[in-house]
């Protein structure tokens, strides 16, 4: 009954959007749609960056895992790892701003050219800027699949052959790649479809329409242009590639897991000569290139732009800091709430029932937003609600909604399995003592699942705070978030702004996942 | 000829502390409880393991700094011993050219090991379709192809069944007498073995607690 609650008010939600859109699609739309080279082009860019995202986020990722698999066993590479990781994990606009201060016209590189007497350097904004983003994003998250791939190679594959006299290539032909090319495909694929709506980097990299994929495109028809024609035919493609593209995913991911990197236990062979600790030591600058050098130019540029006069004399920025804060944790509560209605649902038809078809449905009314992006079910709800409410009145409540709804797969993902792994343990305990209801679920299912439900808070709330997708079609200059606080300093190239934005941003969700994974979920590691 | 002396290395809970002489073509099995430092005796002679003090011979030569990929041993362990997306066959030519490219004569000497194994019907299949049994004869197969010396095995049959077990000590007995060969196995169930083995070491806490004659071995002997 309580995941029948919680799929009527998703699929509420998403119909609503969906209405929306159809309402202005017709015959003649279609047929536009189809002939509209702006929009060709717009799907051709974005199809392109992702395809080429994904390939050099793998390729460079491949080199790298390889060699840091042998220094695992240091902590300064672990901990280089989980900076990295950080990466993956904070809201996009954090990173993305590291990559300004590194690479923009105002960053690092462009002053020390600027020592040297070459001038400014004016190559961030467009297709350069993508892709170094989305590649020191996706990175870390592509090495991190491959040291686990890797992990699953027995010790005695090692030592057979260090006793046959593998060569380095033999290594990777005949242990690495057929460890690790499974995963390598999913990877690429996930990678793919992040780029492929990677909204926050287009928008404030692509510089204008000419580099600007659907996402960014149907933001720009609505909020800039207002072309609500366009808008639609670009939701509409956006809907029907999204669609493809989660159907792949879904049906390679079953059985795709991430562990923590401390988990990683990998067979460190003295298989290596001293050759290759050269090839190595490369590999570790071009990782510091890649990630060390933008977090160091974020802290830096935060720590020296930071002053409590710009926070306090700033009712701007203090105003963000509410929204963000209250908008981030409104998500993530009930985004908890909606997964645990689900899950109980889930768990009956599952355990109970022997339903399992109809707890796949349940969990596929929850993963259906995977095939709208926040920009997309926004504007369907713009456009279905524009005529009824003063949209500025309830963009709070609409904001809240839309960020829940994109967060419940990942809560769902993080909760669910450990849920039914626990239910599969207890189920037989429970009934026999007459244990149900809340009971059940205060008294002994949230304390066992202590730490996947903070988990699952802590991404449900970073996520949320840092969604700049949705409030930008939504937000004021009442309604603000940090993000969007960020966002328009950028613009107005208000740089110091935005660093302090930047930092506050940074030190919220920081606190956010600390006391989530160490207070809340009781994490000693 | 192998000779350790005072060969040491540290564990969780005590120091190794191996001495002995094993002559060359020996079929030594090695016995004593879990965790007794049976495999870290195999480990230091393959080069596994690092010692910190001691001296490991083979034909007089010393080869504590010697890589495990410059000594003359082939191992073969209780599982995991085949690469799972190669053949029968790719799996045993893997142990005379790793990129598989073999010329005409290795290619023969394949096909001899795999007949002499009985597993030319299995010739390409895949790992994943052959029964325990199988899997350890075609590991075999790989020491064969390789042409070492020494052959080292950490309790390889302790996942097959009695009948069977005996079957593959009968296998690695024609193999021995067929290439002159040092066979050092540690094994869990050494009753079986008695008919196999030239002498038993029984290790404790690390140390070679006694040298026994096959047929003094007995039950109560840990």
């Amino acid at each position: 009954m309580p995941g029948l609650i919680a799929t009527v008010i998703v699929l509420s939600l998403i119909l609503l959007s969906l209405a929306g859109v159809f309402e202005y699609t017709n015959i003649k739309l279609i047929q536009q749609i189809i002939g509209d080279e702006y929009i060709q082009r717009i799907i051709f860019f974005t199809i392109y960056q992702s395809l080429l995202s994904a390939l050099l986020s793998i390729i460079i990722a491949l080199p790298l895992a390889l060699s840091v698999r042998k220094y695992l066993k240091y902590r300064i590479i672990k901990l280089i790892l989980s900076l990295a990781w950080l990466s993956f994990v904070l809201p996009v606009i954090i990173g993305v701003f590291a990559i300004i201060k590194l690479h923009g016209v105002s960053g690092w590189f462009s002053d020390i050219s600027v020592l040297f007497g070459y001038g400014k350097l004016n190559y961030i904004y467009g297709m350069n800027g993508i892709l170094l983003a989305h590649i020191f994003f996706n990175v870390p998250f592509a090495i991190r699949i491959i040291l686990f791939s890797l992990n699953s190679v027995p010790a005695e594959l090692w030592r057979i052959a260090i006793q046959n006299n593998f060569n380095r290539w033999n290594i990777f032909t005949q242990i690495e790649w057929p460890a690790i090319r499974y995963n390598l495909f999913v990877t690429a694929a996930i990678i793919f479809s992040l780029c492929f709506t990677s909204f926050v980097v287009v928008l404030i990299l692509g510089g204008g329409p000419k580099y600007s994929i659907i996402e960014v495109a149907l933001y720009y028809a609505l909020k800039i242009e207002f072309n609500i024609d366009r808008a639609v035919s670009l939701g509409i493609i956006q809907i029907f590639i999204a669609s493809c593209i989660v159907l792949i995913i879904l049906s390679f991911t079953k059985s795709f897991k991430i562990e923590p990197y401390t988990k990683l236990k990998l067979h460190n062979s003295n298989i290596e000569n001293k050759k290759s600790l050269v090839y190595d030591f490369s590999m570790l600058i071009i990782a510091i290139l890649i990630f060390l050098l933008p977090i160091l130019a974020l802290v830096i540029s935060c720590l020296t732009a930071f002053s409590y006069i710009t926070i306090f004399g700033n009712p701007g920025l203090l105003n963000s800091i509410y929204w963000t804060l209250l908008l981030g944790l409104s998500s993530g509560i009930i985004s908890i709430v909606f997964s645990i209605m689900f899950l109980i649902t889930i768990r009956k038809l599952i355990i109970t029932y022997r339903i399992r078809w109809l707890a796949n449905l349940l969990e596929l009314s929850g993963n259906l937003i995977l095939i709208l992006p926040p920009v997309l079910l926004g504007t369907g709800i713009f456009l279905s609600l524009r005529n009824i409410y003063n949209i500025q009145e309830i963009a709070p409540y609409i904001i809240i909604g839309i960020n829940t709804l994109t967060v419940i797969p990942f809560t769902l993902r993080i909760i669910g399995p450990e849920y039914l792994r626990v239910s599969y343990m207890y189920d037989k305990l429970f009934y026999a003592y007459n244990v149900r209801g809340s009971i059940r679920l205060l008294k002994f299912e949230l304390p066992l699942l202590r730490g996947s439900f903070a988990t699952a808070f802590a991404v449900a709330v970073t996520l949320s705070m840092g969604d700049l997708g949705v409030i930008s079609l939504f937000g004021s200059t009442e309604i603000r978030t940090l993000p969007l606080y960020i966002y328009q300093s950028l613009g107005a190239y208000r740089m110091d702004n935005a660093s302090v934005g930047i930092f506050i941003l940074l030190m919220l969700v920081m606190s956010i996942i600390f006391i989530s994974e160490y207070l809340l979920g009781g994490r000693d590691d | 000829m192998i000779k350790l002396e005072n060969i040491s290395i540290k564990l969780d809970n005590f120091r190794t502390k191996f001495t002995v002489e094993i002559n060359e073509g020996e079929w030594i099995g090695i016995i004593g409880q879990s965790g007794a430092g049976k495999s870290t005796f195999l480990n230091l002679i393959a080069g596994f393991a690092q010692p910190e003090v001691g001296s490991l011979l083979i034909n007089n030569i010393e080869m504590r700094n010697l890589p495990a990929s410059k000594r003359s041993i082939s191992s073969l362990f209780q599982d995991n011993n085949l690469f799972p997306h190669l053949s029968v066959y790719q799996n045993i030519a893997i142990a005379i050219k790793p990129n598989l490219k073999l010329h005409d004569n290795e290619k023969k000497k394949i096909f001899e090991i795999i007949e002499y194994l009985n597993l030319s019907s299995k010739i390409h299949s895949s790992i994943g379709t052959l029964s325990g049994g199988e899997r350890q004869r075609v590991a075999l197969g790989r020491v064969m192809s390789s042409d070492k010396k020494i052959l080292l095995l950490d309790e390889p049959f302790s996942q097959l069944d009695p009948n069977l077990r005996i079957e593959m000590l009968e296998l690695l007995k024609k193999i021995r007498e067929k290439k002159n060969i040092t066979i050092i196995m540690a094994i869990h169930t050494p009753a079986e073995a008695i008919d196999f083995v030239s002498r038993f070491l029984l290790i404790k806490k690390g140390e070679i607690l006694r040298e026994l004659e096959p047929q003094d071995y007995s039950i109560d002997l840990y």
